[in-house]
């Protein structure tokens, strides 16, 4: 018996929210069905179409669902579950990640190696593993191109999370052990730091970029945009998003062909991709390919550009062939996550959203904590205490407008006493 | 001046501005945006589960995103009470 083209879609952390995907389920003609490992979230996401309960991932990596739902596709927003939606993929025979790339998709190690061997972004990197029994196994001789200062990152994960900019191996050493025992990590890589060129058009932006893309069943790659980034906090915390990029012409074209280049190198699926470049004085060095969409880039690319990322991705899920026409509207939109200082702080006085809501530009307010609430930088990206979502129509309104929201942040902050290997 | 002015009026309003501050960690106000403040669909999907579960009455998903101001919901959802009763 046929039935219409149903997509099932792997909720979990970070994910698009429920009605948007609903939303471009019900444009895109196809049938939804939510996955969810959690039964009081099944319900919350039964009340945006059918939703089952699945999971959770078993130590083989495995998800356990119903065998007999019928799926055209399966994708998932979430980084987290990338893996999970691939081994459902491939035992199911539908569009997804090989699993022969899974682990370059999926960890930084792997994905470096491939970039690597493809001539693309030799950026010099070592791993270091912590064992549960305390043993740190490392090779100091391993990278001879690997110097100091250098960056700590946990192997996988996402969002600058216990990332530390390190002067030797000492201190990164004692950082990973510290952090293997009293957070989550316990494989991590310590590589180069890569210098950074000042962005071509507007010399205050990051000196970063991504680059969101299509990658359709037969392996073709069309891009939607290229997305600007506001600079770092430090270390390296991500403070926003600005599409569509300032960078146009060849400059542009380069940054287009170091994507595809590193997306065909990690042998990535069929799906909506996000690929983070550096911008260097030797052109775009790929900092990282995500096999999944980009935080924030769903909504500032529908303000944007028009065009609908959560469609594509369930689209391309079930082996469709997807064009889209990005078209420019005069407006960049900016999500711009207010960071909180690089020291134990706790943030007292957040400003009321609607006081920032009444600044030029600004449609949408979140903090993400309430006032009192303590922040530990470590988290990474996620320390962040507000989202503050903004339109300008040109470099110079939107650099003025930045300036007011982060004045507005000004005077949030105390610093506190909070215990290091907390 | 209308009961959102002069703070909570009755169980709809209270359970409402209850888990409205719970969810978006913010007191509303009566012109506040559900969506504005930082609401998204899950968090209204929470929403509504915590009314239907505090007013113990079924409440349409839709009511959150067709009014998502504070005044305009807790008018809504006054509505849908008394329709329940009758």
């Amino acid at each position: 018996m046929s039935h219409s083209a149903r997509v099932a879609v792997l909720y979990g952390p970070g994910s698009v929210g429920p009605i948007d995907i609903a939303t471009a389920a019900t444009e895109a003609d196809i049938e939804l069905a939510f996955l969810v490992a959690d039964e009081r979230q099944r319900g919350l996401l039964a009340r945006f179409g059918e939703a089952h309960l699945v999971g959770p991932v078993d130590s083989d990596g495995v998800l356990p669902m119903e065998a007999d739902l019928a799926i055209d596709g399966i994708v998932t927003f979430s980084e987290m579950l990338v893996p999970a939606v691939a081994r459902i993929a491939a035992a199911r025979g539908l569009p997804g990640h090989p699993l022969a790339s899974l682990d370059r998709i999926t960890t930084k190690r792997a994905q470096r190696a491939a970039l690597a061997m493809a001539g693309l972004s030799r950026i010099a990197a070592t791993p270091i593993v912590v064992k549960p029994s305390g043993e740190v196994l490392y090779d100091r001789d391993r990278d001879n191109d690997l110097s100091f200062p250098a960056v700590l990152k946990p192997d996988a994960g996402s969002g600058s999370r216990s990332t530390y900019l390190v002067r030797s191996w000492t201190e990164a050493l004692d950082l990973a052990v510290r952090d293997s025992v009293s957070r989550v990590e316990s494989r991590w890589v310590l590589e180069e730091l890569l210098s950074g060129a000042p962005h071509p058009v507007c010399d205050w932006l990051g000196d970063y970029v991504s680059v969101e893309s299509l990658v359709a069943l037969d392996g073709s790659v069309s891009h939607v945009c290229v997305s600007d980034r506001l600079p770092l906090a430090p270390p390296f915390r991500e403070t926003g998003v600005v599409i569509p990029s300032f960078i146009g012409g060849a400059p542009r074209e380069r940054l287009l062909a170091a994507t595809e280049a590193a997306l065909c190198a990690v042998g990535v699926g069929p799906g909506v991709t996000h690929t983070e470049l550096k911008l260097t004085p030797g052109g775009p060095a790929v900092i990282e390919v995500n096999g999944r969409v980009g935080g924030s880039t769903p909504e500032l690319c529908e303000r944007a550009l028009g065009v609908s990322l959560t469609r594509a991705a369930l689209e391309l899920a079930m082996g469709r062939s997807v064009a889209v026409d990005p078209v420019a509207r005069g407006i960049i939109s900016t999500n711009y996550l207010v960071p909180a200082p690089q020291r134990p702080v706790v943030a007292r006085r957040l400003p009321p959203p609607s006081a920032v809501r009444e600044l030029p530009g600004v449609w949408r307010v979140t903090h993400r904590i309430r006032p009192g609430t303590p922040i530990d930088w470590r988290e990474g990206t996620e320390s962040y205490v507000s989202s503050v979502w903004f339109d300008a129509p040109d470099p110079a309104t939107l650099a003025k407008r930045l300036e007011t929201i982060s004045a507005a942040y000004a005077d949030v902050f105390d610093e506190v006493d909070l215990p290091e290997n907390g | 001046m209308s009961s959102t002015d002069m703070g909570p009026a009755n169980s709809v309003e209270m359970a409402l501005r209850f888990h409205w501050d719970a969810l978006l960690e913010t007191i509303p106000g009566p012109q506040s945006n559900f969506f504005d403040d930082g609401g998204h669909s899950l968090l209204a999907a929470e929403l509504v589960d915590g009314l239907e579960q505090q007013l113990d009455m079924p409440i349409p998903l839709e009511l959150v995103f067709e009014h998502p101001v504070y005044s305009d919901l807790v008018a809504a959802l006054s509505e849908v009470a008394r329709q329940s009763l009758t």
